[in-house]
């Protein structure tokens, strides 16, 4: 069946607009000319809606194995259908693959660098390949050093994922460094780190989990994450959890790699999330307490 | 004796070799198969028109990158019945002479050169869109695994049809020829299929051909299904190509014998240069260039390449095929293109319409003609030109012999009544006013020369006399007049070495008289 666009779930349509808010914050300058990479989906969703600001887009399908033509066929009639074949191109396979080896499987390579990388994985994020390696992280990562090695100063960068196969062991390994880094500089901060890895709900992990790998994967490329955006949960298609965040990639103008500023980790512990339920957004911090900055 | 009808139920009469006959064997240049493809948009966008004459027409785009090469139209689209068929070998619902295409079996063609063709469509008002997906690879690991699989079951079993909601507003099909194989490459080459679209489809003429405009009017008047289809390449548009150096076109209706019916519209532009358009190559060397000659256009797609004209009505001298580029529009119904559409296939329309374009050729060889007189002529007033003004130049400085005052005077009245011949003619027969100034200014130079060289007794023009400068006494003066009377017979046809003899003798004679 083919997919026509315009389908999206109430909350997945407020999610996306929150996203579009961002790109419309950071690169406003530029808007009508932007270039887009990423996962569209074969529905094209998200490039449709934001089509007027952007003057190239860049889509990567993998469909389903056995059957990819399908997906991609698919994304292209809708390109089509849609009046933005012209200012697309489709790279086909597997996006963390073309993020590792740099090309699709038929040689075809991103022109980076781009505007908005927008990677709405349709899974979770901490897919792993047969060998149990966790590519997906450090396909992330081959975005930034593309970025940055093709010269690109800032861009809005979107991620969203859905709550499944969770890494938990992953999280915890990364809490633990993060409790080491708030020791001087945070009161109180074992208990409020605690408290989050205690929490019933993923997301309020995550929620500092993903902004603190991506701020730390920013900086081996010299970028700095500028962002007061919050993290968005919502629950999209048959229920599925899923969680979204916007981050404004902004080069660094230190000569060395910039070190992250530690106080910054007590901002994301204490700025609340947004839960979009109904096609409502709700600001919730779901209960946990703030973390106090060490006076001393 | 009686006899009985046999006959035996489950029996089949066409099997899958049949498919391999008409999908390898019926294109073995693949690049066919793209303008196969293109025709069938074209169509598509014929009938939208033909629906809603107001209706802007959208570029068919072509995206060949791999593993695809992809067609896609905003024509009419398919109807849920139409497409069913799609899957049907050697059905289509197209008229011949409506239509470009007409046999039902261009699209099979493809099967050969990828792994599956998927199409999707939708038909305008319809709030449906349907997708038809052939098995290419299917069907033909079948046929080398199976012997003589029946092709009813063949292609039944390796194509699907399947439908979905769609906005009725929309209208549109997308072709992809997914996974090239590696023998249809080409297809998916640009450097390749670009000249070969520019060449075969109907795309408009490129913006900055001067009389493309002009030219595309008088082909809608005279064709009321005339249509250029716009058409990208990877997001580049294509355009047809043109030559510079050009003549305004010319244009000629090619009727039938004896009636008002008209066969076809050619029209022509000529080079404004010498001879055949050529192609200038890197080595410095020079040939005919492939885009000269005229080419056949039906429902405005190319019909052979332009040595087809040349053979089929250029009897008397064929170079001159060359010397124009353009296309002859066949509008006989009854014309038919071969499926490869290098031809028209053998018949009575056919030998009709090569005898009546003979008047094409007829008429142009007459142009080609008179542009190389014209040409001729240009060549004469610069020549004319350049020998007037040396000998000018000489008669000023008094550097020309006495012995070489005939051969002057010769060379002047020849160009004289050369030039006074060619104005004539040309304003008989092609007048141009420029070039007929610039000789009538070399004739009055050539008059006052000719006067000059007349007044030699009046002192005007001085000429270098050996017999008086050495003083000759008049026995050798005579014996010296005989002996250039010798030469200059010996050299008549050459009268630059005889010039050169005579100073060379005026050289001897100086230093050792």
């Amino acid at each position: 069946m083919l997919r026509h666009p315009q389908k999206f779930t109430r909350n997945k349509q407020v999610a996306r607009d929150l996203q579009c808010d961002a790109i419309q914050k950071y690169l406003r300058t530029r808007l009508g000319d932007l270039s887009y990479f990423g996962l569209p989906s074969s529905s094209l969703e998200d490039v449709s809606q934001w089509n007027p600001l952007l003057s190239c887009i860049t889509a990567v399908e993998r469909g389903e194995a056995g059957t990819e033509w399908i997906r991609q066929n698919e994304l292209l009639v809708n390109a089509f259908r849609l009046g933005i074949s012209q200012k697309l191109t489709l790279l086909r396979g597997d996006i963390d693959h073309i993020l590792l080896k740099g090309c699709d499987p038929y040689g075809k390579r991103p022109a980076w660098p781009h505007d908005i990388v927008s990677l709405d994985y349709s899974g979770g994020l901490f897919y792993s390949d047969e060998t149990g390696k966790p590519t997906r992280l450090e396909a992330i990562g081959n975005v930034f050093k593309n970025q940055s090695e093709a010269g690109a100063t800032d861009f809005v960068f979107l991620l969203s994922f859905n709550l499944h196969k969770i890494d938990h062991h992953e999280i915890a390994q990364t809490f633990a460094v993060i409790r080491r880094d708030l020791k001087r500089t945070a009161y109180g901060a074992d208990a409020v780190l605690d408290a989050y890895l205690k929490h019933d709900k993923d997301q309020a992990r995550l929620k500092i989990y993903v902004t603190y790998l991506v701020d730390n994967l920013a900086v081996r490329h010299n970028y700095e994450t500028e962002s007061d955006l919050p993290a968005i949960f919502y629950k999209g298609n048959q229920d599925t959890e899923m969680m979204a965040f916007r981050f404004y990639f902004k080069k660094s103008e230190r000569t060395f790699a910039p070190r992250r500023p530690k106080e910054r980790i007590n901002q994301v512990i204490n700025r609340r999330m947004i839960e979009i339920v109904g096609g409502k957004q709700i600001f919730t911090n779901l209960g946990l307490p703030l973390i106090r900055a060490n006076v001393s | 004796m009686t006899s009985r009808v046999i006959s035996k139920r489950d029996e089949y009469f066409a099997y899958g070799s049949v498919l391999e006959a008409v999908s390898q064997g019926l294109y073995p240049d693949r690049k066919h198969i793209l303008r196969e493809f293109v025709q069938n948009a074209y169509d598509a966008l014929a009938d939208l028109k033909a629906r809603n004459t107001s209706a802007t027409l959208e570029p068919i785009e072509i995206t060949a990158s791999a593993p695809s090469i992809i067609i896609a139209d905003k024509g009419i689209g398919m109807s849920r019945e139409t497409m069913r068929r799609y899957r049907y070998l050697g059905f289509s619902p197209k008229e011949i002479g409506v239509h470009a295409g007409f046999r039902g079996i261009g699209k099979f063609s493809a099967i050969s050169a990828c792994d599956r063709l998927i199409v999707r469509s939708s038909r305008q008002g319809e709030a449906k869109s349907y997708q038809v997906e052939i098995d290419a690879a299917g069907m033909f690991t079948r046929l080398k695994s199976e012997r003589n699989p029946p092709l009813e079951a063949l292609l039944q079993e390796h194509s699907k049809i399947n439908e979905t909601s769609e906005d009725s507003a929309r209208h549109y099909t997308v072709v992809e020829l997914h996974s090239i194989h590696e023998d249809a490459s080409d297809l998916l080459d640009l450097a390749v299929i670009k000249p070969y679209l520019t060449e075969t489809v109907p795309a408009p003429f490129d913006p900055t051909f001067p009389y493309g405009e002009e030219i595309s009017q008088r082909l809608r008047q005279v064709d009321k299904n005339f249509l250029e289809v716009p058409l990208s390449l990877n997001g580049e548009p294509v355009y047809k190509r043109f030559l510079p150096k050009i003549s305004r076109p010319e244009y000629k209706a090619i009727f039938a014998p004896d009636s008002d019916e008209l066969l076809a519209f050619a029209w022509s532009c000529q080079n404004t240069e010498k001879g055949q358009f050529l192609e200038h190559l890197k080595d410095g060397k020079s040939r005919r260039h492939p885009y000269s000659g005229l080419r056949y256009r039906m429902a405005n797609f190319a019909i052979g390449d332009s040595t087809l004209v040349r053979k089929t009505f250029w009897d008397a001298s064929p170079e001159r095929a060359f010397y124009f580029f353009g296309e002859v529009h066949v509008l006989d119904s009854q014309v038919v293109p071969t499926s490869d559409r290098d031809n028209f296939e053998d018949s009575s329309a056919r030998a009709r319409l090569y005898k009546a374009c003979r008047d094409i050729a007829k008429t142009l060889n007459k142009y080609a003609a008179l542009e190389s007189q014209q040409h001729r002529f240009v060549e004469m007033v610069a020549k004319g030109q350049e020998v007037l003004s040396e000998t000018e130049k000489e008669l000023r400085t008094g550097q020309v012999e006495k012995e070489l005052k005939g051969d002057k005077e010769y060379q002047v009245e020849t160009i004289l009544q050369d030039l006074n011949k060619r104005l004539k003619e040309s304003s008989r027969k092609r007048p141009n006013e420029k070039l007929a100034s610039k000789a009538k200014k070399v004739i009055r130079k050539a008059e006052q020369l000719k006067r000059q060289l007349r007044r030699n007794g009046n002192g005007r023009v001085e000429f270098v006399d050996i017999s008086k400068e050495l003083k000759m006494n008049s026995a050798t003066k005579a014996l010296y007049e005989t002996i250039v009377e010798v030469l200059r017979d010996e050299f008549r046809q050459e009268p630059q070495r005889f010039r050169t003899v005579i100073r060379k003798i005026h050289q001897a004679l100086r230093e050792g008289y």
